[in-house]
């Protein structure tokens, strides 16, 4: 009695085909070394910049990180007009303008403000 | 591959000269107002740069005050210092060169400072915390300060004077609790231009303080 191995071993059609001529391996062989050299030559560029071009990436994304923090960062008021978030006792408001001569006014309230 | 060689060479030149330039500090000039409704005083005091008094005719129809008086006035680098005030108050005042501090390729122009300028009572609390206990101590201050002025009229001879000097020792104090930071702003200024910074009471009050801030080039 065969066993399951044995019938699809049996029933494998490749092993029944005859191998292919010396002719056919000889095209095929040649067919994928023209295609090979057909390929552009790995340039040194593609090599070694890659580090450097991550590298890079890092520091541009440091830089705009640095600048845009430094822009928004909590001690500058840049909405007019503001309000700071102090205690209660000392509401603080800022507005900024620019007079017709062109003197910019940066102007600061406090609730509680004595002199 | 020479071309690139090049771009990172020119790149890195751009950057060395825009560090090298941030390295030459700019000065600035601060001069310290005292802007109120009442009386007739002049700003006859202010310096004589063109630049200054032109800020200050351009404010006044925009500010209440009648009269500016010039209480200090400095020259100064990205620091601080202290300004003397109206009644011998002082004050702390810190002007910062941002790019200066922190060396950014992205400057928003050439001849274009990012200022920093920081005016404060002196020994005033540095951070929300320190607020919040001085508020505390402020109103404790201020009870005491009640009760002893209710009981100064009864008080007679040594008695009154001593109640006096008591009142005035926590007027004292309470000035130095309410000690606050009164501007801290962040602005582009170009290099020569006056610009006015000031604070005073919401609604306005009499009095108010303004500072007339002067960018000057490195090596003027």
């Amino acid at each position: 009695m065969k066993d399951l191995k044995q019938r699809l071993v049996d029933g494998d059609p490749i092993a029944h085909e005859p191998a292919m001529s010396d002719a056919d391996v000889q095209a095929m062989r040649r067919a994928i070394v023209v295609e090979a050299r057909r390929q552009p030559a790995r340039s040194p560029m593609s090599s070694w910049p890659r580090p450097l071009a991550l590298a890079a990436a890092l520091a541009a994304c440091l830089v705009l990180g640095i600048s845009i923090g430094v822009r928004i960062s909590d001690n500058a008021p840049v909405i007019v007009p503001s309000r700071a978030s102090r205690p209660a006792s000392d509401v603080r408001r800022q507005l900024q303008m620019t007079s017709p001569g062109g003197t910019r006014i940066i102007w600061t309230f406090h609730q509680e403000f004595d002199l | 591959m020479k071309a690139f060689r090049w771009l990172v060479t020119i790149v890195a030149l751009a950057f060395a000269a825009s560090a090298f330039a941030q390295t030459r500090p700019n000065g600035f000039s601060v001069i310290l107002l005292l802007g109120e409704t009442q009386g007739s005083g002049s700003s006859d005091a202010l310096p004589p740069a063109p630049g200054v008094r032109k800020a200050l005719n351009d404010v006044k129809d925009f500010l209440p005050y009648k009269s500016y008086r010039v209480v200090d006035s400095q020259w100064m680098r990205s620091g601080s210092t202290r300004m003397k005030g109206p009644d011998d108050q002082e004050y702390e005042v810190e002007v910062t060169d941002v790019d200066q501090m922190i060396p950014s390729p992205m400057r928003p122009k050439p001849g274009v400072l990012r200022v920093a300028f920081k005016l404060q009572d002196a020994g005033a609390a540095q951070n929300s915390s320190e607020e919040f206990g001085r508020s505390i101590q402020a109103a404790e201050l201020e009870k005491q300060l009640q009760h002893d002025r209710a009981l100064l009229p009864n008080a007679q001879g040594p008695m009154a004077e001593e109640q006096k000097t008591r009142i005035e020792r926590l007027q004292k104090q309470l000035r130095l609790v309410r000690a606050k930071k009164l501007i801290d702003s962040q602005f582009e200024m170009e290099i020569g231009e006056t610009v006015v910074v000031g604070t005073s009471k919401i609604g306005g009050g009499d009095k108010g303080l303004v500072v007339l801030l002067t960018s000057v080039a490195a090596g003027k």
